[in-house]
């Protein structure tokens, strides 16, 4: 029967072929966000891919050079999954998808928006482990991941981020010790609670991935 | 074309032999346990929606005759089932496993559902079973393997999960293997070489990941391979490939790596399809791909592919279809090779690292239908000769640095349906005869060049037309009335930024009245034109599918209609700087899918219709700007959806209503230059994430409360020009991400808290004109403040440079922590004790020098000594103050109780003299 298999892989190709103006890598990577994710109350609808940036879109917010800096899409009743693409946003400064239905791991690649300032994804469904990549993140002042189902130590990594102001991943399932360097001298026990975690490390003499 | 279908032949054999052996008669033997069987998947079905089988397989009649079954001439057992396409919904039955006949089975495009189960492995004389397109699950059974005469297998578009079983490679007679869109893990067994009559393999979006084993390379029997869209990685192998009959590999979507290796396309003499996009290649592309001269298609886009392509690329005669896009080529000459293609079809350049000219022998390529160089670095002027491509349908050319005009002779290639061209240097003229040259134009986007002229009035007659894009050009001239009149197919249309104006001063904006005859317009564009008129009426007829009307700084007079209501697909509303008067149509309410209304910077007058509160996906509401009065809705605390509310500098009265302090998810927030009155409550920490807020030049009264401090993703934080009093709480410091801080104008009295050194990111300050008192803090961002900051605070005191008065006090100057206890305990312990044992002294002991026999009596001097007396309880109060801050420094102790002295010598002398 001719219905086993498809008739040409060339249909495929002629879709390709369809004109669009989204040459911009941030646009690409936001609307594939935008696949990603189901968005019943239609927040996502003005992301339109045929236009030449993402600037004119709704909770997008660019600077003078066209740049993506902003991303608010907290509290939007939007569900799915993160991407790598993500990390194209090079120019991200506030990655903002708290309280939402967001699954899945956080994808490495988010540890590439060298210009983060903020990362708020609390509120959602996330898990798996934090990514080590985030001590990248040089510029990071927020890192809110609490109220998720992340897993796994805090890595270590990210005491070198001098300029954290404000770190929270309670009510999550991570393990192991909390690091007392850099940043994490100042950060209050509430930014830990709800986790399986064993309380500040004491250097040299629990391995920081102590009980996970 | 390549064309991919190979198995119809075998397969249309196969079933016709079925369908010969019923043209014998029927025989009067039935047999039950064939009817049995399909008795118990009949009643297996839970969903027959055409019928089919609730009707036709009934006992009355030999499953022979039943629709889909076929039957052996000699056994009369079932031979072939045939459910295809018939819409069923169910599970397979235990029982199916009893057709012991059956050489041909398909389910194809069905709901069935579950397992399948372990008794279908007795079908040991299937030659074709085909599943796909349903939603079977669970682990693909590994009985499989015992088909022996299996040739055909198909489980795609289904829910499999797991492995391949490795039992499948034993189907020694296996022609064609079917697992795409499914949920498997795993590998490519490398087993999968010992299938020797293997030709087609599709394993698309499966899931499957690992490398892509070398055996694969060995099935020389294999015609086509369609791996695309799964996690498959590593490189392909570099062993010497022969495969004289492979005519298709598509590894597209994937995360393959590495470079080409030249031995793999040595030898396949008949290659038509190279589908490699999307991967992670690099390298050059190797000589030998261009000796597979059979090739129609190579797609090789989304890689990281560098260097040339080489000119024997003129051997690829029967190349069609040629995707060399995003990759990191660095070949001038790319576009000279490519001209020598003579059967190329399609071709896609973009973001290709093309420099120079588009050379004029891309005329050669006549066949051309689509060619697409966006976003590459190509200069120069658009050759007269791509006017020879008689055949072009699409060309794209945006975001490139071309210049010049547009040829012509492009505007007389009749099969024209794409012209793609934002971004460059293009100047001169559209030609007025477009619209009757073009008739099968669908997109004209021609935004951000150099353009000039009017619109050509043909176009008018582009019936065809979806998206007409001529926006930020110098385009000008009336847009005529009868625009929008057979623009039937309009969808998208933006005129935005040239110099376009429409009949006379007075009248209306008709051309949207014309623009009403297109049913599928979704968005219309007009900004930065001087377009002068007023909206019609008609505006309320345009399309309601229409999402977006965006006309700011138009000079579009008069009110907007209430007709506007009508539109009841707008998302996007944008009415900014115009000159529109009278009041916001209450109309707006009816408008649910509404996201974005912006109304600033007109004449808008009224009040704010609580109708907008309706609108429960609003997320951006500006109507700063206007002549608006009255109170703000206290219903817009319950849009929730709002992200941006401004409605700064209008005549706005009463307070803002409590329920404002209810969006937790509000960014903006700016109500400046109103009239508003009222206090700020502690609900202000509601604003979790809140970044702009601008209540300045309001009437607010009463004290910043000091939960103001939690807002830490505030950014900028306005409110001056206010009636605000008491001091500025400590908590201030806890804003950490405040870049813009003005409490300037208000009655704020008391210090600059010392905790604000910590707002690093602080650029602005401004406290001026206030009651503030006490010392400038000096740390982090205050370092950088210059004196305008704080002018007009009587008290305050600092450094010179910032013209105040110096402070009295320089004991602050040690560490915090330290001069902090030194004020708190030390100091007024000493103070006290001091002045206690002056006073002693002064008043009672040991009377040294001149007054001391003088102030023994009592009766003497009594003025000057209850002078002396209260001079050093106040001394000693202040050594006491609550706050450590501040208590006077022992210096000063020291330098006044001296003057107690001198005064009370001078005091006492005086009366005696």
């Amino acid at each position: 029967m001719a219905h086993l298999y498809r008739l040409s892989i060339v249909l495929s190709f002629i879709l390709t072929v369809s004109p669009s103006l989204s040459t911009n890598t941030e646009g690409n990577a936001l609307h594939a966000l935008r696949s990603r994710l189901s968005d019943p109350t239609n927040v996502l609808q003005s992301w339109d891919p045929t236009l030449v940036n993402p600037c004119t879109w709704f909770h997008v917010t660019c600077d003078s050079s066209n740049h993506v800096t902003r991303l608010d899409l907290g509290n939007s009743n939007i569900s799915g999954t993160l991407g790598p693409e993500l990390g194209e946003l090079r120019h991200l400064k506030y990655l903002e998808l708290y309280r939402n239905d967001i699954g899945g791991k956080i994808p490495k690649e988010l540890g590439n928006m060298k210009n983060l300032v903020s990362m708020d994804i609390y509120g959602n469904r996330f898990e798996g482990e934090i990514p080590k990549s985030f001590a990248m993140l040089k510029s990071l002042r927020f890192l809110r991941l609490n109220n998720n189902k992340l897993s796994g130590s805090i890595p270590r990594e990210l005491t070198t981020l001098k300029d954290l102001k404000v770190f929270d991943v309670s009510n999550n399932d991570l393990c192991g010790t909390i690091p007392v360097d850099g940043p994490f001298a100042s950060f209050p026990m509430e930014s830990f609670e709800n986790n399986k975690l064993n309380g500040p490390e004491l250097k040299g003499l629990v391995p920081y991935d102590f009980g996970c | 074309m390549w064309n991919g279908c190979f198995l119809i032949p075998f397969t249309m054999i196969l079933w016709h032999s079925f369908v010969a052996t019923t043209m014998v008669a029927d025989r009067v033997t039935s047999n039950t346990i064939d009817q049995d069987a399909l008795l118990a998947l009949k009643d297996h079905i839970v969903d027959d929606p055409q019928n089919l089988l609730t009707t036709n397989w009934t006992t009355t009649t030999s499953v022979c005759n039943w629709v889909g079954v076929t039957c052996g001439f000699r056994h009369r057992r079932v031979r072939a089932l045939n459910l295809s396409h018939m819409g069923l919904s169910g599970t397979i039955p235990p029982h199916l496993g009893n057709l012991s006949f059956l050489v041909f089975t398909s389910f194809y495009n069905n709901r069935f559902s579950g397992s399948l189960p372990d008794e279908l492995a007795n079908l040991r004389r299937l030659k074709y079973f085909s599943l796909q397109k349903n939603y079977f699950g669970g682990e693909i059974p590994s009985w499989f393997g015992s088909f022996t005469r299996l040739r055909t297998l198909s489980l795609a578009n289904n829910s499999f999960t797991g492995a391949i079983p490795s039992s499948l490679f034993r189907l020694s007679e296996l022609d064609g293997l079917d697992l795409s869109y499914n949920d498997l893990q795993g590998h490519i067994p490398v087993e999968i070489g010992k299938l020797p009559k293997l030709r087609i393999l599709y394993l698309s979006h499966t899931g499957l990941s690992g490398s892509i084993p070398s055996a694969v390379f060995n099935i020389s029997s294999l015609q086509q391979i369609d791996a695309t869209g799964n996690m498959f990685s590593g490189s392909l192998p570099s062993a010497n490939v022969t495969m004289s009959s492979l005519r298709m590999i598509d590894f597209g979507f994937n995360n393959l790596t590495g470079s080409l290796p030249s031995s793999l396309f040595n030898n396949l003499p008949n290659l038509e399809a190279l589908y490699l996009s999307r991967n992670q290649f690099h390298g050059q592309i190797p000589a030998a791909l261009y000796g597979c001269i059979q090739l129609k298609l190579l797609s090789l886009s989304y890689n990281n592919f560098e260097g040339k392509i080489l000119k024997d690329i003129k051997n690829l005669t029967a190349l069609g279809s040629l995707y060399l896009g995003y990759n990191k080529f660095n070949d001038a000459e790319m576009l000279s090779s490519i001209s020598d293609l003579p059967s190329l079809e399609l071709l896609n350049l973009e973001k290709s690292g093309l420099t120079g000219p588009i050379p004029s022998a891309i005329g050669n390529l006549t066949l051309l239908r689509y060619i697409g160089l966006m976003d590459n670095k190509l200069t120069g002027t658009i050759p007269p000769e791509i006017g020879n491509l008689v055949n072009l349908e699409i060309i794209t050319l945006s975001i490139n640095r071309i210049g010049g005009p547009i040829p012509v002779r492009l505007f007389n290639i009749s099969t024209l349906r794409t012209i793609e061209m934002t971004g460059n240097y293009l100047s001169g003229h559209l030609p007025s005869s477009i619209g009757l040259q073009l008739p099968n134009l669908e997109r004209l986007i021609v935004g951000g060049n150099k353009l000039s002229g009017p619109i050509p009035v043909s176009l008018s007659n582009a019936s065809e037309l979806i998206t007409l894009e001529l926006s930020s050009n110098f385009f000008f001239g009336l847009i005529p009335d009868t625009f929008g009149d057979d623009l039937r197919s309009l969808r998208y249309l933006n005129l935005g930024g040239n110099n376009f104006t429409t009949n006379s001063l007075s009248s209306e904006l008709s051309f949207l009245t014309s623009l009403t005859n297109s049913k599928n317009l979704r968005e219309i564009i007009l900004s930065s034109n001087p377009l002068k008129g007023t909206l019609p009426i008609s505006v309320g007829n345009l399309s309601s599918s229409l999402e977006s009307f965006v006309a700011d700084n138009c000079q579009i007079k008069g009110s907007i209609p209430e007709g506007i209501g009508n539109l009841s697909n707008l998302v996007r509303l944008s009415l900014e700087e115009n000159d529109l008067k009278g009041t916001i149509p209450t109309t707006i309410g009816k408008l649910k899918k509404l996201q974005a209304i912006r109304f600033s910077e007109n004449y808008l007058e009224g009040s704010t219709p609580s109708d907008l509160c309706d609108l429960e996906s609003l997320a951006y509401l500006y109507l700063g700007g206007n002549k608006l009065a009255g109170s703000i809705p206290s219903c817009l605390g319950n849009v929730s959806s709002l992200r941006d509310l401004s409605m700064g500098v209008n005549n706005l009265t009463s307070t803002i209503p409590s329920t404002l302090w209810r969006l937790k998810d509000i960014q903006l927030l700016e109500l400046s230059s109103n009239y508003l009155s009222g206090s700020l409550p502690l609900d202000i920490s509601n604003l979790k994430v809140v970044r702009y807020l601008d209540i300045s030049g309001n009437q607010l009264s009463g004290e910043i409360p000091s939960s103001i401090g939690d807002l830490k993703d505030l950014a900028h934080l306005s409110l001056s020009n206010n009636r605000l009093q008491g001091p500025i709480s400590p908590s201030f410091g806890g804003m950490v991400s405040l870049e813009f801080l003005d409490l300037s104008r208000n009655n704020l009295s008391g210090e600059i808290p010392k905790d604000m050194e910590k707002l690093i990111y602080l650029k602005y300050f401004n406290v001026s004109f206030n009651g503030l008192q006490g010392e400038i803090p000096g740390g982090g961002p205050f370092k950088k403040f210059l004196a305008g900051s704080f002018w007009g605070n009587e008290a305050l005191c600092g450094s010179p440079q910032m013209q105040v008065q110096p402070c009295k006090t320089r004991g602050r100057q040690r560490s915090k922590k330290a001069s902090a206890n030194v004020f708190k305990y030390i100091l007024p312990a000493i103070g006290v004790i001091v002045i206690m044992a002056m006073a002693f002294t002064v008043l009672y002991v040991k009377p040294t020098q001149v007054a001391d026999a003088r102030l023994k009596d009592h009766g003497q001097y009594p003025a000057a000594k209850k002078d002396c007396l209260s001079s050093i309880l106040e001394l000693a109060l202040q050594c006491s103050a609550e706050q450590p801050e501040e208590r006077i420094d022992i210096k000063d102790v020291l330098t006044t109780l001296k003057k107690i002295k001198a005064k009370f010598l001078k005091d006492s002398r005086g009366i005696e003299t």
